[in-house]
């Protein structure tokens, strides 16, 4: 196991090293000088993009100037925002807590909903509840994340009053302990129900067909012949040979989800860095748009990472 | 008409020696669906077993046999299943009667065990193998004697019965002792009858032999009847008392297994026992069997072997009964009526 | 489903109902082949359902000058009045008539989408299609590259475009290309690597058939319908990353799009609540047709995985 680990860790390291190079290099296209594909439109003294030259030495050749790239972020530099007047590092750092909280939440309870759905849908023996449940999935499938948010705004913030319509706690707030826990909780759960809509739809499309899968198994034949009943059977057998290919999606998953944080943030300005991107393209600040896309891909080459070793926890084939 | 003659060929029989048979199959039909097509797999099928017995049931790949022993178990799916009807009697219950939880309160106890042909689909990958077997056990034993229990098992089939093999997973052993796992699986629960689904079909020829060896001898030590399902019939000869011929879902020869081996009366058991190896030269007066089973949803009417037999004529537009024959096996096939042989029974 | 293990049964049990693989392309031939294909798509309920809600928008996005009460960015009204019989859909927050917006918006969402899902599949088909027939080191290039590109999150991806390069109508429709080809590249790339061994291609090989031959005669036909399917599906991903963006502000500001009106409903969900749900209700009604016709084209081409999003179809 430990070499495992170690193996696809050395593996993720070049994967990292190349993410960072298409970066490089989509930035390389931007119509301009490359000072100007770093600070974007947003106004800066000549002094700035003087000191960005010589810490980026973009006046030399392109490997050269990747290698700095490298090195400034290696450093934990990604940059200046002068949108803000903030290091690009800690605006991150600031704002990244709040978008795992948000995300985070979201992802699980999705993950344990779909996962109790798409079981009862491939086992139950009732159709009507099958079709139902695939319905609402390809339903809240077809619906915009973005949308669905309004929604839940529109009937539970504003027409209902139950949750507030957006941010993440009150300006003026003074709640201590339980209360200030369930006035924060009152600010995640619609943006955490938009997320958990999304995907336990997906988790449960996937679960679905990874359980069908796993009952046509020859093992649930050997299980049966034993005497195990059908819910000794699901438990003993089903649950943790049909999670391998559904926990495989999860990165994917993760992926999908730190998209989407862009637009659910956005609907219930949920001060995350998905919020922080798109503010940041408006007011035309490379700088931290540039960071931001560093962290999200190195996230989500993390979680792939994890994936992989939970994978190989659940599976003791591949854990060589 | 048809099963009306079969059911009148066997039910005699069956009456008189009720008492003493451990498994006691009659007229079991099972179709099921498959893309819309009825798929007669298994079609008016007598089959018995008598306790401590050994016997076989021979036929090609598609004959049906895999799912006459799984209709045995109970094992099928009942979503794909057309019609099942007939009996299967195992210590004086129809099987087919039972609800579903007491067969899995029957299947835990003293009942009949299945080993599959494919121990590696039909072994759990991501669990330990001394749990899997584990759990064949009856729940009402304690931990301890749980384990020493699995270890007995292990030692009974011929697998290390130490403490790192039962930790280890089903990929780690080979296929030899995945079987053997499986063997031990099944025995678990002390069973009256082991069904073994080409029990040897996947290993290596040597390996074939010590499973075989250990199939023997628990057959021997535990008084356990075995029902041998295979295309091989050097294996049948070597572990069976009496033998079942089957193709296309029928039963075409049955009877003792020196008695259908060295006078076989249906041409389709003549031709599998000219395509034995080394059975060639023994009697080239047969040849062997050309072309396959028929695809089982598109049944031709008459004998179901009549496109493939050498012998067919006319009379084969009907369906033969399952008729005694002059040696006291019984044989599917017009020329197997004693007149035909020209021979008097008596 | 029962937990009994039927499939590997009936698998085993009647292998005859299996045709043998003909040692020709099996490719769909012209002709009959419409006729049957027609057949098939009528007996499928989602590939029907999102047919017809597909040819609904289509005419809708076609016929807007004639069926629109308004063009799509006039001062039709008050500004933000609630639905009622001048307005069936009310009106935004600068007085255009949501309706009209809404019809008009059919237009750029067919219209980009498609041209995005169409570029994509242009590109992802190439890359695809290049490495897996190539194989070798330009096999493990390509498809490396075209991995990385999936490890930023689409959403991201076509976000970062935007900030680089700006967000003029046809950036936009670059940027969603350069989000979804992967997609496409790695669906043409299995199939064409798959197809690549088969008979009928090693018989041409070994006849000598230049590559641009074989690729287009024996492997591309042969490829097609998994890659439709996909394109179906990803059509849908294009309009809704486009409408995405633009809610984020970021589209063309002066195109009457569903995604700019979803924006601006984003300051009035307190009052206007028909901002929000019909230009949304559009989006998803493009989705689902889109990705019921991917099922039902699934269904057409896949008989044996018989299971659309619609349940057990039958």
């Amino acid at each position: 196991m430990l070499w495992f680990v170690a193996r696809r860790v050395a593996q993720a390291v070049p994967m990292l090293l190349s993410v960072i190079l298409l970066i490089f290099v989509l930035m390389q296209f931007t119509p301009g000088d490359p000072v100007q594909a770093m600070v974007g439109q947003y106004p800066v003294p000549q002094s700035f993009r003087d000191s960005l030259t010589a810490e980026y030495h973009l006046n030399a050749p392109v490997w050269t100037q990747y290698w700095y790239f490298l090195v400034n972020l290696a450093h934990g530099n990604m940059g200046y925002s002068y949108a803000s007047h903030e290091s690009v590092t800690s605006l991150i750092a600031e704002r990244l807590p709040n978008t795992l909280l948000l995300a985070g939440s979201g992802y699980i309870v999705g993950i344990v909903l779909g996962g109790v759905v798409g079981l009862i849908t491939a086992t139950t023996k009732r159709r009507g509840f099958d079709t139902l449940m695939q319905t609402g999935v390809v339903t809240a499938y077809a619906i915009p994340s973005f949308w669905l948010g309004q929604l839940l705004v529109m009937l539970f913030a504003v027409h209902l009053g139950w949750f507030p319509t957006q941010g993440m706690a009150p300006v003026d707030s003074n709640a201590t302990g339980i209360y200030w826990f369930l006035e924060r909780l009152s600010y995640l759960i619609l943006p955490m129900l938009t997320y958990a809509v999304y995907e336990g739809a997906r988790v449960t499309r996937l679960t679905r067909v990874s359980v069908i899968d796993t009952l046509n198994q020859g093992y649930i034949v050997t299980a049966r012949m034993k005497g195990l009943s059908r819910w000794q059977t699901v438990r003993s057998h089903v649950i943790r040979n049909s999670s391998l290919p559904v926990v495989t999606a999860l990165g994917y998953s993760f992926a999908v989800a730190m998209g989407g944080s862009v637009l659910i943030e956005t609907v219930f300005s949920w001060p995350g860095i998905g919020l922080l991107l798109v503010d940041s393209i408006k007011q035309r600040d490379n700088q931290v748009v540039i960071g931001l896309v560093v962290v999200i891909a190195v996230a989500v080459i993390v979680m792939n990472l994890l994936v992989d070793m939970a994978h190989a926890l659940l599976d003791p084939r591949i854990r060589a | 008409m048809r099963s009306a003659s079969i059911a009148e060929c066997g039910h005699e029989e069956s009456n008189a020696v009720k008492e003493t048979q451990l498994l006691d199959i009659h007229d079991l039909v099972v179709h099921f669906l498959r893309e819309e097509q009825v798929v007669k797999a298994v079609d008016g099928v007598d089959l018995r077993v008598k306790p401590g017995e050994s016997v076989g049931l021979v036929g090609e790949s598609g004959s049906g046999k895999t799912v006459l022993s799984r209709s045995i178990a109970r094992l099928m799916a009942n979503a794909v299943i057309d019609k099942m009807s007939g009996q299967v009697v195992f210590q004086n219950t129809d099987l087919l009667s039972l609800s579903e939880r007491e067969l899995e309160r029957r299947r835990r106890k003293s009942f009949l065990s299945m080993v599959f042909q494919d121990p590696l689909g039909y072994l759990n990958p991501t669990k330990r193998v001394g749990r899997q077997v584990a759990e064949a056990l009856p729940p009402e034993l304690s931990r301890r004697s749980r384990r020493h229990r699995v270890a007995e098992l292990f030692t009974q089939v011929g697998l290390p019965g130490d403490k790192a093999s039962l930790r280890l997973y089903p990929h780690e052993f080979s296929g030899g002792m995945r079987q053997r796992v499986l063997i031990a699986m099944a025995l678990a629960s002390r069973p009256r009858l082991l069904i073994a689904d080409e029990p040897t079909t996947a290993l290596d020829v040597t390996v074939q032999v010590q499973v075989l060896n250990t199939l023997e001898r628990l057959h021997r030590e535990q008084d356990m009847a075995l029902l041998v399902i295979t295309h091989d019939l050097a294996l049948v000869a070597e572990l069976c008392d009496r033998v079942y011929v089957m193709y296309a879902g029928q039963i075409v020869e049955s009877g003792d297994v020196e008695t259908v081996l060295s006078s076989p009366h249906h041409p389709y058991t003549q031709g599998l026992i000219a395509s034995m190896p080394g059975q060639r030269r023994r009697m080239n007066k047969v040849d062997g069997l050309v072309g396959s089973v028929p695809n089982l949803a598109l049944l031709p009417s008459g004998c179901r072997f009549r496109s493939r037999c050498p012998h067919a004529f006319d009379r084969c537009e009907e369906m033969p009964p399952l008729m005694p024959t002059s040696t006291g096996s019984t044989s599917r096939c017009w020329l197997s009526e004693p007149e035909a042989e020209g021979e008097d029974p008596s | 489903m029962s937990l009994s293990g039927d499939s590997v049964d009936t698998a085993e049990l009647a292998p005859d109902l299996d045709a043998p693989r003909p040692n020709t392309s099996p490719g769909w031939s012209r002709g009959n082949a419409t006729h049957e294909w027609w057949a098939r798509m009528r007996a499928s309920r989602s590939g029907m359902i999102g047919l017809v809600v597909l040819i609904l928008l289509i005419a809708i996005a076609m016929l807007a000058p004639l069926i629109s009460p308004y063009a799509p960015n006039e001062l039709a009204g008050e500004s933000l009045q609630a639905p009622s019989r001048s307005h069936l859909m009310g009106t935004d927050n600068v007085g255009r008539d949501v309706l009209s917006v809404v019809i008009y918006g059919a237009r750029i969402a067919l219209l980009m989408g498609l041209l995005s899902a169409g570029l994509a599949l242009l590109v992802g088909g190439l890359v695809g299609g290049v490495a897996g027939y190539a194989g070798g080191a330009i096999e493990t290039i390509l498809m490396r590259v075209t991995e990385l590109f999936q490890i930023i999150p689409l959403m991201v991806l076509a976000l970062f475009v935007v900030a680089l390069w700006g967000s003029h109508l046809w950036l936009l429709v670059v940027a969603v290309t350069i989000a979804i080809w992967p997609l496409e590249a790695r669906i043409v790339y299995g199939q064409v690597k798959a197809l690549k061994d088969r008979e009928f291609v090693q018989v041409a090989r070994v006849a000598g058939a230049p590559h641009a031959q074989i690729l287009a005669r024996e492997i591309l036909p042969n490829a097609l319908p998994p890659v439709i399917v996909q394109v179906s599906l990803d059509a849908g991903l294009a309009i809704l990353t486009q409408t995405s963006l633009g809610f984020l502000g970021l589209g063309d500001p002066n195109a009457a799009s569903w995604g700019q009106l979803l924006y601006a409903a984003q300051s009035y969900l307190s009052t206007a609540w028909w901002m929000s749900v019909f230009p949304g209700l559009a989006v998803a009604l493009a989705i689902i047709a889109f990705s019921l016709l991917g099922d039902g084209l699934n269904e057409i081409y896949n008989p044996h995985q018989r299971r659309g999003t619609l349940g057990r179809s039958r």
